[in-house]
This record gives C-alpha cells, structure tokens and sequence, in this order.
C-alpha cells in the first residue's frame, strides 16, 4: 500500500468514529480559546453599539475634555477630540469586520473559483491561471493601495479590493493543489468516465470535499484581512470618514497620544484587534490540524 | 525455552469515548529458528499483535493484560529506554507498506549504515561498509545497485532493501506485517522464496502477518488463524492447508472457509466459496463464539457460550463447540 | 471477430512522452500494439503485472484518454468519431468499476444518490418515481437487500464488499452492454471475493452483460473469464479460452505466472522468475520479455528471440466453434511439458 493510501484508509476509519468538525475544533485547546475569544469579540461588536448608543455628535465641549483618562463617565477615556474612546472602539470594530470580511469574501471567491478550474482543467488552463496568480502574488500592496487611493479616493471600498485582490493567490494555491489530488481519485475518474459534465463535477463532487478546505483557508484569510486593514489605515490609507481600530491607532499617533501619555487611546483599539486578529488566526490553526490526517499525529 | 512466548496478551484501543479490544487473551510462541504465520482477515488483530511485541502501538492502545517473553525477558512494562535495546538487534519488525517508507532522499547503502551505527555504534566504518555489502547481498541485490536512491528502486528491490535493514543488527526474531502486499505476483514469490531461504539459512526465526493463506503456506511451518481479536485455530501447516489445500485438515469452520476462499488451480474449474456478512464489531460486548453469525455450523450453544481451545493433535488446537465432542 | 461484438480493439498504441531533465525525452509504449474482441455476454479478463498496460487499455476504452493509434469500437461504432452528445449517449453503453471501493464512491453522498449520479447525468427517469425504481432495482440486482434500508446509508457506513456492490449498482443502472472491471476483487478480503465475483456472473446471465475483467490474479481470471489474454509490458502474449490457457499454458510467462501461483510447498529460488518486469520505456529488442525468459537461456539465446517481435499465432487446439488459442513466441509450448 503507498503512503497515500495508508493516510486514505486512515482518513476512512477515522471518520467512522469521528465526532464533528466544530466538536473536534472544541477538544483542541487552540480552537477552544479560538471560538471563545471570536465569539466575545462578535458579540461586543455586533451588540455593543446597541448597548451603548451614544450620541455621534458628542465631541467635547471643552480642552478638559480631550485626552482624558479612563474615569466613570468615558471608561476608556477620551479622543484628541473629545469623543467617547470605548464608542469609537464599538464603531471601529463593525468598521475593521467590515473591511477584513469583504476582502475576505473577494479573496476566497477569485483564489478557489480560480484554484479549482486550474487545478481541473491543467495542461494550458493551468498554466495561464497559474502565471496570472504569480503576477498577483508579486504584487505589492502598499503602492497598489496608494495608486488606486489616488485615483478613487480613500474609502473601505478601495481597501477591501486590494487586501482581497493581494490574498487570493495564497488560497488559490491551496486549493489548486487539493483539486490536483482530488481529480486523480478513483471517483473523479469514475464519474468522467459516465460521462457527466466537467461543471457537474466540479460543482457537485470536487467543491463540497474541497470545502473544509476553503472554510479554514477563509478563517486564516479573515484574520490576515483585519490585520492588513488596520496596517493600511493606522498608515493614513484607510477611509478617513469610516473610522476603523486602524485608523484610531493613526490618529493616536498623529494627535500625539503616545508622548501626551494617553495609554488608552492607543490600548483599547489595539487589543481589540489583536483579540480578533488572534481568534481567527487561532480557529483557523486548529481548523487545519483537525481537517489534515496527517498532522494529527495517529499511525 | 522458546524465543518467543505470548500469553493471554491483551490490547486495547481507546477510542473517542469508549475502547475496543482488538487483540484477546491470545497466546502464541515461536520456538528458535522456526517461522510462524498470522492469518486473518482485515480487523482481526493480526497486525496489532504484531505491533504490541517490539512495543510499537500507537499512543491510544494499552496492554491490560499478559505477558510477552523475549529469551525469557518480559517485554510488557518495560520503559521506552529499555525496549529501545532490544529493537532491531534482537527483534526487528518490517511495516506494512515498508517498502515506501525509505528515506526518499537518502542513498539506500547509507540507510542501512544509519541503522547499524544506531544500534551498534561501536562498529567501525569499515564494518559497516563490509556488512552492508553483505546484507544487500544476502537479499540479492547486487553490489553495483548499492549505492541507489529508492526511487531508483522497484518495488520487489525495496523490499529486499527493507529486508537488509531488519537484519542488520542479526536480530533473532524478524516480524514481518504483510510483506508481499502490493507487489506484482512474481516478486512477492521471489520475496517469499527469499523469507524462506533466509529463515532456512540463517536460522532466523520469523512471525509473518498475512491476510494470504498461500503466502504463508511457502514460508511458514506453523499457522495462526485469528478471527475478531482471538486465535480460533493453530498448528503446523502442513497439516492444516494440506498439499494444494485439497488434503486440508483444518478443523475450525472458519479456517476450512478461508481454504475454500483460495481457488485451486490444480482442481475443478469454478468460484471459490466465500463468507457473507462481516466479523463482529469489537467495541460491543461479544458474546459466545465470536464466528457464529458466519459460521455455516452455528448451534445453539454457539451463540450463547464461547468455546475454548481444544488439543487435536499434538500442536493443533482449534477452538470449535463442533471439536469438544469426545 | 464475431458479429456481435460489443468492444473490438484493433492495433491499440499508447505511448506516453514524458521529458526528464532538459533535453531527454523517453517514450512510455504503455500500450503496444494490442488487438481483442468482446462478444455479446462475453467475460473476457486481462492479466498482468502492474506496468502491463491493462489499467491503461481500460481508460483508453473508456476514453478517459486518448490513444497514440489503433481503434476501439463499441457496438461497431468507433468512440473516437463520436462528440458531444453522441459520444455522451455512447458512454452510457459502458461503465467502469475501479478497484478501491470506497475511493470510487463519494464519501458524501448517500448510496442513492451514488447510484442515480448516472441517471441524473444522463438526464434520465425524469420523473421522480421512475429514477427511485431504477436505483432501487440495481440495489436489488446487487444483491444489497433491503434496498430501500441500503440506499439511506453512507459509504463509511458499509463494508467494502457492500461498498463494490454499490459501484456495481451503480453500473448497472444504465444497463450497459459493457462494463470495464479494474482490479474490483483485489482490494476486498479473500471471503468476500467470491460474492462479488459470483454477483458479476450472476448479472452476465441475467442481463446478457459483457465484462472487460483485469486483473493481475491469475487465478481469479481463470474463476470468472471465459476467455483470458495475458499481457506482458503493453502486448498481449497469450490469450484463449480460460480452461485451456491455464490447462495447455503454450508461452512461458503464462507458465511462470501459474507456477507462481498454484504451486505450492517451498520455492526454490530457482524455480521463481529471476528479475523485475523491465519499464515501459525500456522495453527489450525482438521478443520483449527474452531477457527473463527461461526458454531464452535453455536454448542457448536463439538469435529469432532478439531480433523479431513474435506475434499472435494459433497453438491450434480450439475445438469448432470455440475461439482460438493464440500465442506471441517463437518457440510456444505446443505439448503438455509445461502444465504445472
């Protein structure tokens, strides 16, 4: 027996006693703090600003109200404008989900539509696809974000296109090569050889088995997005009006938090994207090791 | 004193909730020089008994119960440190599939060296090199072909090469989990006529895992027949499969079915019989004799009352209700 | 060739050009030359070692690929002339059973849906009624009762042997007149072998179905084929009736093969086949498997044996009305000798 088929048999038997992939992704310890933590951070994203409607034209009405520490009234203190810093932090996460999840949904649909069609068709299809990933796959993100900026102006909508147009090469990568595998199985072959159509094929037998796949490369995708969001808005590319955790960071800075000792505009929208940042990061680790036999370390 | 003695050995394997005893109080030895097989079908526990004698389960597998005796050493309980020594110099163990399992990258004279270096780092270079030399000779490889990547290799070669390096600490007892899987016919008969010669030659004793009866028929001198985790029947192989599996005297059911399962080319042209259903699931409590639902002999008693070995022969036993008669 | 032949192959090559490094190109002759036909409810199996062209000749058939030369016609009519719809109505005249049975099944789907995929791609039974009594009556013709209990349940679910017959359920639901068998015992236990080995001849009776056996089972060929062709690296060296190839064995890699396998007691490593079966892209001047050939080294290496490639000739013992038994060597076994 090759060693592909020792890890196949493997797969098979394990998947008779194999509880659930979310019950699986509970039991590892990486995915439990994983969940827990995404969980948290939805929850005080998507529910926070309806806890705590504040009202969007409070800025201070006085200098004693800018930069001011954590007290009763601001719990996080407040911004170099006098706004509330815990409501701009609500506000900014909807905004940094926004922009991680759009380009999120840009770079799954380009890199496993075109994972898939390469890694089926091969010979000259695979070949073209292939030399326009790596032409994406070089493509550098700042110049591409500020050229565009330039042309279109600063908006999430320019954000989201580059982060998803620079993040697909990495899943169609992925997903080609378990396309690759997948189409030499026994299966594959046998439904060609009825003679069904390639899009059926595709559709209904390579797409769902490459579909745990897809989710944990969209999982670790989701948490690169948000990361790269906040780097390009914490550098001023990001949508001024919209204002995300990255762009918070940027006007810390630029107002001077930090020298004026502010800890806590530069703390709060920080942490909140390290949390969400690392959730993901987390589930999509653990996502990995339960969807790969070979990593789980059983004969 | 044998050179291998298994008694009552148990094994179990946890799984996700519950466990599963895969190998049950079976008892085996294999005298010195002498080569035992291991018959049975997929899931019969063949391959963990195997595994459970050089201490190689998987993490999820325990041994509650038995002993296993290496020259009168007990096996069972030792530390990892401890078994370490006698791995590969006075049992060796050749994987299922081990053909594939060379280091792809690696030249196949310089795996065989790691391994003698390993295990006998006292040896000079020089030995080294004459006993690998040697070992692939033994195989029949020849010297030109040494210094070869396995790539380079056929599948027949790399499991001579495998063969090389199970024995190149001259262990006493060589296991061998289905070595002719996955070979073309003719190389898993020179690969099995090259067990025997080596068996004969070198006084090495051998216990073969097989599913194929016919294999085990040209190597070994004793057969084990293993059904769902238990012996059912033991005894020399002559005896039992017969000349061409036509004078068998196997007596347990299950045994004579496997035998008809082989077609006799030498004999009337038509389908070989075969076995409905499926053995028993082992992570259920089992009761009575575990081949009832198959057996085409079942009586009452069976279902309800496991049957326990019976002395047909000197050397053969067989555990059969059908059998205690007398 | 008989009429009613359902698959005829005529001087099938295919040869694979594959490129190692940057300027050599080596030739893989897969397939070299390969002629046979398959009568209406005929059993014919293919014999080999891996690297014989078998699996390859099925996928040609099954224009999974597509020859170098030669022409395949099933049910008289050339595959290679056909295109989009024609040659989509012509694939549902064979189907193909592979060797691994959970591989060839989708783990997700039940073993309904698996078996109606054929239907369903074909466009056929339309009505819901009509596809749920097909796929139930090629359970049932697989000898997987109840079918209405079986075809709930998941590949995981069952053991292989229920597994290949779900493959075979699958086959047959478009009752086709050919069916391609690669290797559908070979990954099962010895018991179960015999229920599926029976099932297919059980289906050649009462469905009138031809089969395309292979195998690298001698002795399984000789169960279930009513006729055999043994292949030696890409061309048939003997074929004929199953009785008579392995009673009256006239080429010497057929008699090795048998010795091999119904011999028995201790091996001689003498009385073995020396050496490996040499690569496709290697393959021997004149006779091609000389260079291993017992009768080569007795003879004293007749030169006929390096120079010509032998082809098919008759041993001349078919009864009238049985097919011939033909054979690819220069010296063939025409007496009894060579019978283990």
């Amino acid at each position: 027996m090759s060693l592909a088929e020792i890890v196949q048999e493997t797969e098979d038997e394990s998947r008779r006693s194999r509880p659930g992939i979310w019950r699986q992704l509970w039991h590892d310890r990486m995915g439990r703090a994983g969940i827990i933590t995404a969980i948290v951070m939805l929850l005080v994203i998507g529910v926070g600003p309806v806890i705590f409607p504040f009202n969007a034209q409070a800025f201070g009405i006085s200098a004693a109200s800018i930069l001011q520490g954590p007290s009763r009234a601001h719990w996080f203190g407040t911004t170099e404008l006098g706004q509330d810093v815990f409501r701009e932090f609500l506000i900014g996460g909807r905004i940094s989900l926004y922009v991680g999840g759009s380009a999120t949904i840009i770079a799954i649909v380009l890199g496993a539509g075109l994972g898939l069609i390469s890694g089926y068709y091969g010979s000259w299809r695979d070949t073209v696809l292939m030399r326009f990933t790596d032409f994406f796959l070089v493509l550098p993100t700042l110049p591409l974000i500020i050229v565009l900026a330039a042309l279109f102006g600063q908006s999430i909508l320019v954000t989201s296109l580059v982060i998803g147009l620079t993040s697909w090469p990495q899943t169609a990568r992925i997903i080609r090569s378990q396309v690759l595998s997948l189409r030499e199985r026994p299966l594959v072959l046998r439904i060609r050889s009825m003679g069904a159509r390639d899009v059926r094929i595709m559709g209904k037998h390579i797409l769902p088995n490459v579909a745990p796949l897809i989710f944990a490369n969209l999982v670790l995708v989701l948490s690169g997005s948000i990361l790269a969001q906040a780097a390009l808005a914490f550098l001023g590319l990001g949508d001024p009006v919209q204002v995300s955790w990255g762009t918070m960071l940027h006007n810390a800075f630029d107002s001077g938090a930090m020298s004026a000792g502010a800890w806590w505009y530069v703390l709060t929208p920080g942490a909140g994207i390290v949390a969400l940042v690392l959730a993901f990061s987390l589930i999509g680790h653990a996502l990995d090791r339960v969807l790969n036999p070979l990593r789980r370390g059983r004969p | 004193m044998s050179l291998l003695a298994i008694h009552e050995l148990s094994v179990d394997y946890a799984l996700g909730g519950g466990s599963l005893r895969a190998v049950d109080s079976v008892s085996l030895e294999v005298e010195q020089g002498e080569s035992v097989g291991v018959v049975g079908e997929s899931g019969c526990g063949k391959t963990t008994l195997g595994l459970a004698i050089p201490l190689l389960l998987p993490g999820n597998a325990t041994i509650p119960q038995g002993s296993i005796q290496l020259n009168g050493e007990e096996l069972v309980g030792l530390s990892e440190e401890a078994m370490r020594h006698h791995r590969w110099t006075d049992v060796a163990f050749i994987f299922q599939g081990a053909m594939n399992a060379l280091n792809p990258v690696q030249r196949v004279d310089r795996q065989i060296l790691e391994a003698i270096r390993a295990h006998e780092p006292t040896t000079t270079k020089d030995e080294a090199d004459a006993r690998v030399l040697r070992l692939l000779d033994l195989v029949g490889i020849a010297p030109s072909r040494v210094r070869s990547y396995p790539h380079e290799f056929s599948g027949g070669m790399r499991q001579r090469a495998m063969i090389a390096m199970s024995l190149a600490c001259q262990p006493s007892l060589l296991i061998a989990d289905e070595p002719t899987t996955a070979l073309d016919v003719i190389s898993q008969a020179q690969i099995l006529a090259l067990l025997a010669s080596l068996q004969r030659r070198q006084s090495l004793s051998l216990l073969m895992i097989s599913h194929d009866l016919a294999a085990i028929k040209r190597v070994c001198g004793r057969l084990v027949v293993m059904y769902a985790g238990i012996v059912v029947e033991s005894g020399p192989t002559r005896l039992l499969l017969g000349h061409g599996m036509r004078d068998a005297r196997a007596a347990h059911p299950y045994t004579q079915a496997l035998i008809r399962s082989h077609p006799d080319l030498q004999g009337e042209r038509q389908l070989a019989e075969g076995l409905t259903g499926h053995p028993p699931d082992l992570s259920r409590p089992l009761v009575g004799c575990r081949f009832a639902d198959r057996c085409p002999k079942a009586e009452d008693r069976c279902r309800t009352i496991a049957p326990v070995p019976v002395t047909l022969a000197p050397g053969h036993l067989a555990s059969c209700h059908l059998l205690e008669a007398t | 060739m008989s009429e009613s032949a359902v698959l005829e192959i005529h001087d099938l090559v295919v040869h694979f050009e594959t490129r190692r490094g940057f300027r050599q190109r080596t030739t893989v002759r897969a397939v070299d030359g390969v002629s046979f036909d398959i009568s209406q409810g005929e059993i014919l199996a293919l014999v080999g070692e891996s690297g014989c062209g078998k699996s390859t000749i099925a996928m040609s058939v099954m224009r999974l690929l597509a020859p170098t030369s030669g022409h395949i016609l099933v049910e008289g009519r050339d595959l290679a002339s056909l295109r989009g719809r024609e040659l989509r109505r012509a694939r549902q005249r064979i189907q193909m059973i592979f060797q691994d049975p959970f591989g060839s099944l989708d783990s997700r789907q039940t073993v309904y849906e698996s078996v109606a995929e054929p239907l369903v791609v074909h466009g056929l039974g339309r009505q819901g009624e009509e596809r749920r009594r097909r796929v139930l009556a090629a359970l049932d013709l697989a000898h997987l009762r109840p079918p209405e209990r079986l075809a709930a349940n998941y590949p995981h679910e069952l053991s292989g042997g229920q597994r290949q017959r779900v493959a075979i359920a699958s086959a047959m639901v478009l009752e086709p007149a050919l069916v391609i068998a690669d290797e559908p015992v070979s990954m099962l236990d010895v018991s179960a072998r015999a229920g599926i080995l029976r099932l297919m001849m059980d289906l050649r009776d009462r469905t009138g179905v031809s089969y395309l056996f292979i195998t690298h089972e001698l002795a399984v060929a000789w169960m279930v084929a009513d006729r055999l062709a043994v292949l030696y690296l890409g061309r048939v060296v003997e074929i004929g009736t199953s009785p008579e190839v392995v009673a009256h064995p006239a080429h010497p890699y057929t008699r090795a093969l048998l010795e091999v396998t119904s011999g028995d007691g201790e091996l001689g490593e003498g009385a073995v086949l020396a050496g490996e079966t040499p690569s496709a892209s290697r393959v021997p001047e004149g006779c091609r498997f000389h260079p291993r050939c017992p009768l080569y080294a007795e003879r004293g290496q007749p030169e006929v044996c390096r120079t010509q490639d032998p082809t098919l000739c008759g041993v001349g013992r078919a009864a009238p009305g049985e097919r011939e038994h033909l054979v690819a060597c220069h010296f063939p076994d025409t007496d009894d000798r060579g019978a283990p």
